[in-house]
């Protein structure tokens, strides 16, 4: 599975927050071609005591290992466009990858590396 | 660009106190790490009493997201520097200690502006401009 | 040592997500076989606007911690994390309990501005918890 943790400034409606869940998802489908159940994202909203002057949004992505530089490539492209109606985070969005080998991640009590079911389920490439 | 994802108890941590902390930790970075300071973002994950066990109520937790090829002594400065200032700014009996994770990635695993930064040369370049050779004094 | 920051999406009482953190305690003393002294649990929850569907029926528990825990303890972690998962919210609750591990070398840790890899000490504890080598 993919997960996406993004943080943007508080202040945004509740229908661009949905929005850009709905955004995140799709960037997440298309980009790393997973089928819905196969991502979660969510979005925290932080305070303006909680950044740096300088921050925008942020986009943590832990994935599976593997993904070729083309597929990321897009995938980053696909993000930004889902995060562009996000007040200030078009100027500045910081999107980090992290990949984690079979061993490194589980699924409903096994390790990735030990259950073949959760290896291929939804993942490809 | 560097990420610096800080927990902190906001039991400890006001409004005024947690401008310190992302002031603090910002400047720990850019002195140890030899970064610019547009080039280092904090963000603070300040929870609340049912947020966490007791036990991290009292400690620092800094997540440092960076690419690949930090010199070994420049990541013990900073380290070093990020528990001086940070507990500079409590009282030792409420947080005492700093856990400070570093993860590296590659310069194709992160992004600005839907760019990958394996795909930006400038920032290559400026990277390449303020950091070195690896390090590891320890194995010597 | 471990730090665990858990994903959970709103709605829960006060009373199963200290239970949860409690369980989650568990994950690392009994799963990565960690003294209690280093029992480090976050939570983080999520109102249905700000997480997708899939997220409403997960909950991801994403462990930072040093490398070297060998296959049989990070094993018992994603197992005791599930079980976690049923004995706070409830068997069935949970479709997807997640499980992130985020691993990293000891020179790229400072603890309390000492590198961990200057530290003999703990890195020979830390080597005694393998169950791999054992």
């Amino acid at each position: 599975m993919t997960h996406v943790y993004a943080y943007i400034k508080e202040g945004c409606e509740r229908e661009q927050i949905r929005d850009l869940v709905a955004g995140i998802k799709k960037a997440v489908g298309e980009g790393f071609g997973l089928d819905a159940p196969a991502s979660t994202v969510v979005v925290k909203e932080l305070a303006g005591d909680c950044h740096s002057d300088n921050f925008g949004a942020l986009a943590l992505v832990y994935t599976a290992a593997g993904k070729g530089l083309d597929v990321k490539k897009r995938f980053a492209r696909l993000l930004y466009e889902a995060f562009a109606p996000i007040p200030g985070a078009g100027e500045n969005l910081q999107m980090v990858i992290k990949e984690q080998a079979d061993d490194m991640s589980g699924l409903n009590g096994l390790l990735r590396c030990a259950s073949r079911q959760a290896a291929t389920a939804c993942e490809m490439g | 660009m560097t990420t610096l994802v800080l927990y902190v108890a906001d039991r400890y941590a006001d409004s005024a106190k947690k401008r310190e902390i992302i002031k603090a930790a910002k400047s720990s970075l850019c002195d140890g790490l030899n970064m610019e300071e547009s080039d280092v973002l904090v963000v603070l994950e300040a929870f609340c009493e049912t947020e966490a066990n007791e036990r991290v109520h009292h400690c620092f937790f800094p997540v440092l997201y960076t690419p690949a090829g930090t010199p070994y002594e420049y990541r013990k400065k900073a380290g070093e520097l990020m528990y001086q200032r940070l507990c500079a700014l409590v009282d030792p009996e409420d947080i005492g200690h700093v856990y400070f994770h570093m993860k590296e990635h590659g310069y194709e695993n992160e992004a600005v502006n839907g760019v990958l930064l394996k795909y930006n040369a400038p920032a290559v370049r400026h990277l390449d401009e303020t950091r070195g050779e690896n390090s590891t004094p320890w194995l010597v | 040592m471990a730090m665990l920051v858990g994903f959970i999406p709103k709605g829960y009482s006060d009373e199963q997500k200290a239970r949860f953190i409690r369980e989650c305690e568990k994950c690392e003393t009994l799963g990565l076989k960690l003294a209690p002294e280093f029992e480090h649990v976050y939570l983080h929850e999520f109102d249905g606007d700000h997480c997708d569907s899939v997220m409403k029926k997960s909950k991801i528990m994403l462990c930072y911690t040093a490398a070297g825990k060998g296959m049989t303890n990070k094993g018992d972690f994603v197992r005791l994390f599930k079980e976690a998962c049923d004995t706070a919210f409830g068997e069935g609750e949970t479709e997807n309990a997640v499980v992130i591990l985020e691993e990293h070398e000891n020179p790229l840790i400072s603890v309390d501005g000492l590198m961990r890899c200057e530290d003999a000490g703990t890195i020979a504890y830390l080597n005694s918890l393998n169950q791999d080598k054992q």
